[in-house]
């Protein structure tokens, strides 16, 4: 009898996770306890280590989205009975990084071109994965090796020690929460071409739309409510910034999640004021004192977490003017806004003092060009310095 | 509350089809929405209907030849109405079959039209059901030609002259593609005075150049007139039926017809809901993903040619699988292109020019079926076999045929294709003799420089 592989509940309010990847390969051994697969919701991830041994037989690909209890896979007592299985449910791609064409029994697949190329190239098959049907290797993997050439040379020697050697006072394992900002902020850089750019607002006319709201009872408005606003109407104006690419596709959103960066002690998480361009200041704001109290709590849920169009980072509470955000990817632009502070400013001849606030746009350089980014900024500005700009 | 499914797939066409029965097999419920007949275009009015009439020709060529074989008394003369009454026999049977099989697979059938009604919705009719993916594989449409005239009720399309049960004593075939050639040998085969008005040089213009220059030869003998690079300015009533001027290389010429075959199709996107998701066209990427999250299109409706029914049902397999989580591209280079025209012309992968254009370093091998002793058997004479390959790594890049049976030999090729096989694996491939598909070993020996048989 076949061993299910079922999703565990990690937390009290969890309904589903991504199931990242798998760590074995459909049909491969795996043993008690070892780690068969990678879950993650936006707060953890978590190896889950096998209910059993057997031969995997996975249904859920890697990447998808799972509900806690679904049945993702089964372990298989013997070949015959993972074939029944096989019959039953195609198996699902594992994206397991092991050596995926060399079967069992030695032999490579790979399609006749893909052995010529390897030949010319120096190649060693084995060492590839195949991507074609069944993990056989064709050329598109022999061109992605070729690509990446023979292999990372050897990093240098280290220099011999003649210092005293770094000892560390505290070992912070990268796990959960980190381990996703890790993998975030280096995937963020790494794929897109980011730039940044700095202009300063007026923020007097933000300061008294504020007052007003909330002289007029009520719960108190945020400043992050209404830039929220000010991102939303403004995004409406530029639609190219709501934008991500997929693939060789830039896709246009038409929804308008923006995300607000928080630190509540526990890591950066993002949590989306989703339709922001749908709701009114007062409703954005009451949502942000939502999710705050719910990321207080741990009670976020993962569609407060995912899916974002664009993100809002304010670091004004300590004391930072300029600064350049890193883009939350998948999304392709962030706005980072800095303290209001009285400063001089030169107007028609005479200085006066006037509070300001700092405004820094990061966005992927790959989608939007240095003057439509500008020019998504100066709404920004303006709508910041007259609010009535955004009706 | 509206019933749901996991997959819906609308349209009940060779690409409906098959994703939708692949959906079942994938273990999620699936349902297929067709309004008219089960089968769509290519078993009602395509494929199967011009391939009776391929096979007619194929027969009344077979019987003009039967004298040299020493039969005395074969007459080709073809009775149309004998053919139309069996097409109409064998339309029938293969539409029940498919909506038979739709049912045994366990997909629900929902009759009516179907539209997308918002992500997640597919309407059919006034009903609405729920869909966590969408696949919309409803084919495409005839398009009237656009010169003066086009409106005229002797102006027909494919399926209009199929459908009227009639061969027309002249005939005018707007195009020289492959169905265009199809159906100017037959209504010749049939008695009918047929002129080809080719808009390119040449005919078969997306072939291998050397297929449609030989195929123009072998067609020499044909009852009919190819008029190259020539455009229809206009058509008009004529007390004895249509009068059609055209352009033939910047000179004008009218003629009297009783038909104007046209054979453009596209797809007719207006009343499939497109707005509902956001979505302009059904333009897909390499996995068949629309700019819509979880809708799909496969064949004829993604706009971009050739519209053929193998396409649509390898299309249709892989959007059920992507839609269901798998990540797979779908490959455009493995899909063969065939006419049924007589011989038959059938090619797969690229054409010589396309992969010069492509930037390989390009060798070709060709074998003449003049040299095949099966050909000269079947007492076909004009012929080729073409291979397209590259020198670097020696692989395989295309087949091209013209000769009897080429649309069965290229179904080898094809396999070579996707399996990304080499000239060499191709040249030492043990193929029997004595047949015609003998001749794609001697060609790709060609390309690699040792052919056997080629003088």
């Amino acid at each position: 009898m076949a061993i299910e592989i079922t999703v565990p509940k990690l937390g009290l309010t969890m309904e589903e996770a991504t199931l990242v990847a798998w760590k074995f390969k459909a049909g491969e051994v795996v043993k008690k306890e070892q780690v068969v697969l990678v879950l993650e919701t936006d707060k953890v991830t978590f190896e889950m280590p096998s209910p059993g041994e057997g031969l995997l037989h996975p249904l859920a690909a890697a990447g998808s989205r799972i509900e806690v209890s679904q049945v993702v896979g089964y372990l298989a007592a013997d070949r015959a009975e993972l074939e029944q299985l096989a019959a039953r449910h195609p198996a699902a791609q594992t994206g397991a990084p092991a050596p995926a064409a060399a079967a069992p029994g030695g032999r490579v697949k790979a399609s006749p071109v893909a052995r010529v190329m390897a030949k010319a190239h120096g190649i060693d098959l084995a060492r590839l994965a195949g991507s074609g049907p069944g993990g056989r290797i064709v050329r598109a993997d022999l061109l992605a090796a070729i690509e990446k050439g023979p292999g990372a040379p050897a990093p240098p020697a280290p220099a011999a020690a003649t210092v005293e050697l770094l000892s560390a006072a505290q070992e912070i394992p990268i796990a959960g929460v980190r381990k996703v900002i890790f993998k975030n902020m280096h995937l963020s850089l790494a794929t897109q071409a980011q730039l940044t750019l700095h202009t300063e607002a007026a923020a007097d006319a933000l300061i008294r739309l504020r007052r007003r709201m909330n002289a007029a009872g009520g719960a108190k408005v945020s400043f992050n409510a209404i830039l929220v606003k000010v991102i939303a109407s403004a995004l409406k104006q530029h639609p190219l910034v709501n934008a991500a690419v997929e693939g060789d596709r830039i896709k246009v959103w038409r929804q308008v999640h923006v995300g607000v960066a928080m630190d509540l002690g526990k890591g950066l998480i993002v949590p989306k004021v989703r339709h922001a361009d749908t709701r009114s200041i007062r409703e954005i704001s009451a949502e942000i004192d939502r999710l705050v109290e719910a990321a207080k709590a741990g009670r976020l849920s993962l569609d407060d977490l995912t899916v974002g169009t664009f993100t809002l980072t304010n670091l004004g509470a300590w004391d930072i003017d300029d600064f350049t955000p890193i883009v939350n990817h998948p999304e392709s632009a962030i706005l980072g806004v800095g303290r209001i502070v009285e400063k001089p400013v030169a107007r028609n001849g005479q200085v006066l003092i006037e509070p300001r606030m700092a405004l820094s746009l990061s966005f992927d350089h790959r989608i939007i060009d240095g003057a439509p980014g500008a020019a998504f900024l100066k709404t920004i500005k303006d709508m910041i310095e007259e609010p009535a700009l955004m009706l | 509350m509206s019933e749901s499914f996991d997959l819906i797939v609308i349209g009940g066409g060779p690409g409906g089809v098959a994703a939708a029965v692949r959906g079942v097999q994938l273990g999620v419920k699936t349902a297929i929405v067709e309004s008219t007949h089960w089968g769509g275009f290519c078993l009602n009015r395509a494929c199967v209907p011009t391939k009776l009439f391929a096979a007619t020709l194929e027969r009344s060529k077979t019987i003009q030849a039967a004298a040299k074989m020493g039969f005395s008394k074969a007459e080709a003369v073809v009775d149309p109405a004998a053919v139309f009454k069996m097409k109409d026999e064998l339309v029938a049977y293969f539409s029940m079959g498919t909506e038979g099989l739709v049912k045994a697979k366990g997909v629900t059938p929902l009759k009516g039209k179907g539209r997308l009604a918002g992500p997640g919705r597919v309407a059919v009719g006034d009903k609405l059901y729920q869909a966590k993916a969408v696949i919309v594989a409803v084919g495409a449409q005839w398009v009237r030609p656009s010169f003066p005239g086009a409106e005229l009720e002797g102006v027909v399309n494919s399926s209009q002259l199929i459908e009227e049960g009639q061969v027309p004593g002249r005939a005018l075939i707007l195009g020289a593609g492959p169905w265009a050639m199809e159906m100017a040998q037959f209504l010749g085969a049939c008695g009918s005075q047929v002129v080809v008005a080719a808009r390119e040089r040449g005919i078969l213009p997306e072939f291998d150049a050397e297929i449609g220059q030989r195929l123009r030869a072998a067609l020499k003998k044909d009852p009919l007139e190819i008029l190259s690079a020539c455009q229809v300015v206009s058509v008009s009533k004529d007390p004895a039926g249509l009068s059609a001027v055209f352009s033939v290389k910047g000179k004008q010429e009218t003629r009297r017809f009783d038909r104007v075959i046209a054979f453009d199709r596209r797809p007719d996107l207006a009343e499939l809901g497109l707005e509902t998701v956001g979505l302009e066209d059904l333009g897909v990427d390499e996995r068949l993903s629309t700019n819509a999250p979880g809708v799909w299109a496969v064949g004829d409706v993604i706009g971009k040619e050739p519209f053929l029914s193998h396409r649509a049902t390898a299309m249709g397999i892989l959007a059920a699988e992507n839609a269901l989580g798998a990540k797979r591209a779908f490959n455009p280079a493995g899909v063969p292109r065939i006419a049924y025209t007589c011989p038959q012309a059938a090619s797969v992968g690229l054409t010589e020019d396309q992969a010069e254009e492509a930037g390989y370093e390009v060798v070709t091998g060709t074998a003449a079926i003049a040299a095949s002793p099966m050909a000269m058997i079947q007492g076909a004479g004009s012929g080729v076999v073409k291979v397209v390959g590259e020198k670097r790594y020696g692989e395989l890049l295309g087949v091209h045929i013209l000769a009897p049976f080429a649309t069965e030999i290229i179904g080898a090729a094809a396999l070579a294709i996707q399996m990304e096989a080499t000239l060499e694996d191709l040249a030492r491939a043990v193929l029997p003799h004595p047949t015609i598909a003998e001749s794609l070993s001697d060609a790709a020996r060609e390309a690699l420089g040792w052919a056997i048989y080629i003088p």
